[in-house]
C-alpha cells in the first residue's frame, strides 16, 4: 500500500470525521447530527471541515428533506476510504522510524 | 486537494493521531452496535408483553402462544439481521449459519436446563428466559458498550425483583416492566 502523509485529512477533526465514517459499514451514509455527536464538532466546524472533505472528493453529501424537515446525509467514498488508508500507513510508518517513503 | 510526502511530523504527533483514530472509530463501532440492536428490542419488546399477558389472562395457552411468539420473534430478529448483514457487505449465507448456530445453541441451553434443573412453579419457568437474556446482554455490553450492561442490569433487577417480591402478579409485571424495559432499552440505544 502507498504510506502519503495527506495534509487536508490531518486536521484533526476531519481525521475524525474520516475515522468514524470508515468505521461505519461501506457506502453506510451517516446523518448530520449523529457525525457531530461522534466526532465532538459544533454545526459550524463540522460543516466547514465536511466542505473540505467534499471538496476533496473524500466524502459525499446529500441534502433532503423527510417529513419537511431537512436531512443531511454523508457518506464515505472510494477514494476518501484508500486516501484514509494510505495517511494511517504513513503514520504507522512514522512510528515504526521508517519515515515517509521516498 | 494537498498531499504529500514531504511533510514531516513527530512520532508523538503520529502517535496521537492514531490514538484520535482509534478512539472514534470504537465510538462509531459502538454507536453502530447499538443502532443495529435497537429493533431486536422493540420486537422483543411486543413478544414478552402479548406472551406474559396469555401467560397471567389465559395460563392453559400459555405453551402455544410462546411457541407462535418465539418463531415469530426469532423470525423477526433474523430478518432484521439480515439487513445489517447485507449493510456490512457481509454474505447472507454466511449470516444464516451463524444465526442458525446461536439459535440452536441459545435453545439446547434452555432445554438442557429444563431438563437438568426442572421448574417447580410456572414463575420459574418464566423467570428464566428474561435472566438468560440480561446475562447475554452483559456479556455484549463487556465488549459492545455500557448501555448494554445498564440494560442488563435493570433487567436482573426487574426480574429477579418481580419474582421474589411480586409472586403472585408476576407475568402481569413481566409483560408490562419486562417489554418497558427493553422499549426503553431500545429507545435508548437507537440513539446510538
Amino acid at each position: 500500500m502507498n504510506t502519503e502523509f495527506n495534509e487536508v485529512i490531518h486536521q484533526p477533526l476531519r481525521l475524525r470525521i474520516m475515522a468514524a465514517l470508515h468505521a461505519l459499514p461501506p457506502r453506510a451514509a451517516v446523518e448530520f447530527p449523529r457525525l457531530k455527536s461522534l466526532v465532538e464538532a459544533t454545526d459550524g466546524n463540522l460543516g466547514a471541515h465536511l466542505a473540505t472533505l467534499e471538496q476533496a472528493g473524500y466524502v459525499r453529501i446529500e441534502k433532503d428533506f423527510i417529513d419537511r424537515k431537512p436531512r443531511t446525509r454523508i457518506t464515505l467514498t472510494r477514494d476518501g476510504r484508500r486516501a484514509l488508508a494510505e495517511h494511517v500507513a504513513h503514520l504507522r510508518h512514522v512510528l515504526e522510524g521508517v519515515g515517509a517513503p521516498q | 486537494m494537498t498531499t504529500g510526502e514531504g511533510m514531516n511530523i513527530s512520532d508523538e504527533q503520529a502517535s496521537a493521531a492514531l490514538a484520535d483514530i482509534t478512539r472514534v472509530a470504537r465510538r462509531a463501532a459502538v454507536s453502530q452496535g447499538y443502532r443495529r440492536g435497537a429493533p431486536h428490542l422493540f420486537l422483543w419488546a411486543a413478544v414478552w408483553f402479548v406472551g406474559y399477558g396469555v401467560s397471567y389472562l389465559a395460563p392453559a395457552r400459555a405453551g402455544m402462544a410462546w411457541l407462535a411468539l418465539d418463531i415469530v420473534g426469532i423470525g423477526g430478529s433474523y430478518w432484521i439481521s439480515r439487513g445489517s448483514a447485507q449493510e456490512a457487505a457481509r454474505g447472507t449465507a454466511q449470516h444464516a449459519r451463524r444465526f442458525a448456530t446461536l439459535g440452536a445453541s441459545i435453545l439446547l441451553f434452555l432445554v438442557s436446563t429444563y431438563l437438568i434443573l426442572p421448574p417447580t412453579t410456572t414463575e420459574q419457568l418464566g423467570a428464566f428466559p428474561p435472566l438468560l437474556v440480561a446475562f447475554g446482554y452483559a456479556i455484549i455490553g463487556t465488549w459492545a458498550g455500557p448501555r448494554w450492561l445498564a440494560c442488563a442490569a435493570v433487567l436482573f433487577a426487574a426480574t429477579l425483583g418481580g419474582h421474589f417480591l411480586l409472586r403472585a402478579w408476576f407475568m402481569p409485571w413481566m409483560g408490562l416492566a419486562g417489554a418497558s424495559i427493553l422499549c426503553v432499552s431500545g429507545l435508548w440505544l437507537r440513539r446510538g
